[in-house]
């Protein structure tokens, strides 16, 4: 296939993130600005650091000029979440030479669920799937920078665009429930997120949850490995 | 309000993230990937996708039942228009734009 092909596959496979990225891009963008910093900044953070929920609680780091100990747990703490997230496409990655770097780099929440949609990761080639990390990316730069440079201008009010990426999350898993050997997972994802939710409350339940249910998926493997080739 | 500093906090901020991606590449280089982890791949983006949904929706599960209702109106949406239409886009356009409408009506009831 070629080139044109696989950026078009990539784009149409990215629009829910694109909604998503840009409105929340955006969000980040104005309040960088309301710190103080402008777009040179917005520019800077979402091309090295690149990753949304982090980003949000940089604006304050960045106005109060927190200790760098503070910045360094903090980050830790809020992206452990992303060990979990290479397992599964660690394979696929490692075959793609140049690209490896970057792809590991830019695996953030909705990128994963961009590949977790799709039937065959393997049957990508390995430039839409690079295509595809790209185009997230820049989607967020785009949304901060016009955050960033244009902060409450604009006439129209987008409250409510980033819930394409809710949307997103509910149609991979509306699919994955189609295949019965995902179902039990589910079900014991669910179950961790609800509890964790319960116990640690909304914004701290994120990795206890990740973590529960790699333990509890663990421990069935006698009974889910089987239905697994 | 010092440049320098504002710099080291992006850098440190930065260089965590990439640590974080890239534990589990780094913590499994030159090997094969066991029978085990390689089930753990495989099973799961089934629990973690459900948890993530979960995580979208945080804020809505602590709200009074009106200003919870747009968003689970509106992934009730997204199942319903991806069973009978089986379009990605669709669903989730469709969806985005009845929780913006609801988002918009529902506090003038």
């Amino acid at each position: 296939m070629n080139m044109s092909t696989d950026l078009r596959n990539a784009f149409i496979k990215t629009i829910p993130i694109m909604c998503g990225y840009l409105f929340l891009g955006f969000a980040f963008g104005i309040s960088l600005q309301q710190a103080g910093f402008g777009a040179g900044w917005a520019l800077l953070i979402s091309t090295i650091v690149y990753a949304g929920s982090l980003q949000f609680v940089l604006a304050p780091f960045l106005a109060s000029g927190t200790p760098l100990v503070s910045v360094f747990l903090t980050s830790l703490f809020v992206n452990s979440r992303h060990i979990f997230y290479g397992l599964s496409f660690l394979e696929r990655f490692r075959r793609m030479k140049q690209a490896y770097p970057y792809m590991v780099f830019s695996l953030t929440d909705e990128t994963y669920s961009v590949l977790c949609a799709q039937k065959d990761v393997d049957a990508l080639s390995d430039r839409e799937l690079f295509f595809i990390h790209l185009l997230d990316q820049l989607y967020w730069i785009v949304g901060s920078l016009g955050g960033a440079l244009l902060g409450s201008v604009l006439p129209f009010d987008f409250t409510g665009i980033d819930f394409a990426m809710t949307a997103l999350f509910g149609v991979i898993f509306y699919e994955q429930m189609d295949h019965a050997a995902n179902r039990l997972p589910a079900v014991v994802g669910i179950g961790c997120a609800i509890v964790c939710l319960l116990l640690f409350g909304a914004e701290n339940f994120l990795l206890p949850a990740l973590v529960s249910a790699a333990v509890g998926l663990s421990l069935l493997r006698p009974w889910l490995g089987r239905e697994r080739t | 309000m010092n440049a320098l500093h504002s710099l080291l906090i992006v850098l440190v901020a930065a260089w965590t993230t990439i640590v974080t991606r890239a534990f589990p590449f780094v913590l499994l280089r030159n090997r094969p990937l066991s029978p085990f982890l390689r089930y753990l791949g495989a099973i799961l983006p089934s629990a973690i996708i459900v948890i993530l949904l979960v995580y979208c929706l945080r804020a809505s599960f602590g709200l009074p039942l009106m200003e919870a209702l747009p968003s689970f109106l509106a992934l009730g949406a997204v199942f319903l228009l991806h069973r009978s239409r089986h379009n990605m886009l669709l669903s989730i356009g469709g969806a985005t734009v009845l929780y913006m409408v609801l988002l918009r009506l529902l506090p003038l009831l």
